[in-house]
């Protein structure tokens, strides 16, 4: 279970599945705020959310590519800002919260 | 109970279902589409899916559970036929009709048929799943491509062609690819990094003729050279399908005319992506715009219409386009007048084209310079004003420009 919590502090909890990306596991659940118009290939930047600190640790740190579309996005960027199609959910995210910006763009 | 049927299962249509669940509506939503297919994304069609990195399942907008758990009921393999608006109701192609309180058209577009001479030869297109499954069935028997129209898909399907190894010829009618979207400095690069990948690319040279004769296509271009090919793809542009629009004595010119917040001259019907020619709140102009960034963010805008809660858009536009492993990105819509400034050296791989207007920058794209691209998409929604000094100047981040010019402009709840 993966808790997506919007903006305004509305949670989501989400049963992602393993393997497939944080932003689908978003968009499959109708979670608002997480956009992805690119389709997950990391060219939009409009599925950025913030991890928390206790998982932060686990994910593959961001490429070069996912730096640079974090370094344009709207709001602000922090150490926990990552591009969520470029996460794919593991079993050990279990209880993540991922806090969605109040704007993608 | 309400119901809002929606005619065109692709991205807008998709996207409008779910955003009306988003935006409180409990009633009633119908997806209609004319495809076999459940709503799945079509810029991937002839990039990763072309050169077999997506499958089918990623393509999707959503799994399947996501409708069904919404209650969005699909009907696919169902094109509409008709639109009654006196009695509300949709006449589908199997003899059934539709009644709907709100009705949402978001029916696409469809490529630009190519025929060539008198040889009623025509071209392929790439534009459904079912087109890219077959071509990737093609190509991947080998073969020879000849691809006519050196826009995005042209040039993405080149890409995707000439790295699965086929032998690739592109023609361009215009005297250089991207001419209608793209700066000469990107059309340059792009041109090299095709010929640099070993497709046979010509420009200023259109299709005069194709004939089929011993198993194989014959090109006549309008050079008097013959290309031989076993297949001719054509990417010559869509074309808004707007009859069912217009059948229905809604107001059509180019694209079902719609203001800006996605509402059509019926107050009871909305439109939404390619099928549109909308009035645009940022550009502050008439535009039919052809992506997918404007077919889902303007079916959001459209569901929030259809929910009682209309808001205008202020964002710019933006698009990007993969080819091999170079990311094209560009923000905003310069115009003719549009003053280009090149940032950093376009004989590398990695550099930017800023549009400024009046001191204000209009646009930008950007080669392989994604931070270019996403502060400036902030930036020309900002209508931030910047000196051409500042936009052809590499070591200044266009992010530290962001920070000078806070956007001013009124941003979307």
């Amino acid at each position: 279970m993966i808790r997506f919590i919007e903006a305004d502090g509305t949670p989501h909890p989400v049963e992602a599945a393993v393997g497939q990306s944080l932003k689908q596991a978003a968009l499959d659940h109708l979670v608002p705020g997480i956009i992805g118009d690119c389709g997950g290939c990391a060219s939009c930047g409009t599925c950025h959310a913030y991890i928390d600190d206790k998982h932060l640790p686990l994910l593959a740190p961001a490429d070069e590519n996912e730096e640079m579309i974090l370094e344009g996005i709207p709001t602000p960027r922090t150490a926990n800002s990552r591009l969520t199609c470029q996460i794919p959910v593991t079993a050990d995210m279990a209880g993540m919260e991922v806090h969605i910006p109040d704007t993608q763009f | 109970m309400k119901t809002v049927v929606i005619v065109g299962a692709g991205q807008a249509g998709s996207e409008l279902a779910v955003a009306l669940r988003q935006n409180g509506f409990s009633d009633r939503i119908r997806l209609v589409g004319a495809e076999p297919h459940l709503p799945y994304q079509r810029p991937p069609l002839s990039k990763a899916f072309l050169h077999g990195k997506a499958d089918q399942v990623a393509l999707r907008t959503r799994a399947p559970d996501a409708f069904t758990n919404a209650g969005i009921e699909i009907e696919l393999d169902t094109a509409a036929v008709g639109i009654d608006r006196r009695t509300r109701s949709v006449a589908l192609a199997d003899g059934r009709t539709l009644r709907y309180d709100k009705l949402a058209l978001t029916t696409g577009g469809s490529p630009r048929p190519l025929r060539f001479g008198s040889g009623h030869v025509a071209g392929r297109t790439l534009h459904t799943l079912d087109d890219a499954i077959a071509l990737r069935q093609e190509l991947q028997s080998g073969g020879t491509l000849l691809i006519v129209g050196g826009g995005f898909i042209g040039l993405e399907t080149a890409a995707a062609a000439a790295d699965m190894g086929i032998a690739v010829t592109l023609v361009e009618a215009q005297p250089r690819v991207l001419a209608r979207t793209s700066p000469p400095a990107v059309s340059a690069f792009v041109e090299r990094e095709h010929r640099n990948h070993g497709v046979d690319l010509r420009t200023g040279v259109s299709v005069r003729s194709v004939a089929r004769r011993d198993g194989a296509l014959h090109a006549q271009l309008s050079d008097d050279t013959v290309i031989r090919a076993d297949l001719i793809l054509t990417g010559v542009g869509i074309a808004a399908n707007d009859t069912l629009a217009a059948t229905a004595q809604l107001a059509v010119d180019d694209g079902v005319l719609v203001d800006a917040t996605a509402r059509t001259e019926d107050p009871d019907i909305v439109a939404a992506g390619d099928c549109t020619r909308q009035w645009h709140g940022f550009l502050g102009r008439s535009v039919r715009l052809e992506s997918v960034q404007n077919a889902t963010d303007q079916a959001r805008t459209a569901a929030r219409t259809l929910c009682g809660k209309p808001t205008e858009r202020f964002t710019a536009p933006w698009f990007w386009s993969d080819q091999y492993d170079h990311k094209l990105q560009m923000a905003g819509l310069p115009q003719t007048g549009d003053t280009e400034i090149v940032r950093g050296d376009p004989s590398t791989n990695s550099f930017s084209v800023v549009y400024l207007r009046n001191g204000i920058i209009t646009g930008l794209h950007a080669v392989n310079q994604p931070r270019d691209f996403t502060a400036a998409r902030q930036l020309v929604t900002a209508r931030a004003a910047m000196t051409g000094d500042e936009a052809a100047c590499e070591d200044l981040p266009l992010s530290e420009l962001m920070k000078r010019h806070q956007p001013t402009a009124e941003r979307r709840t």
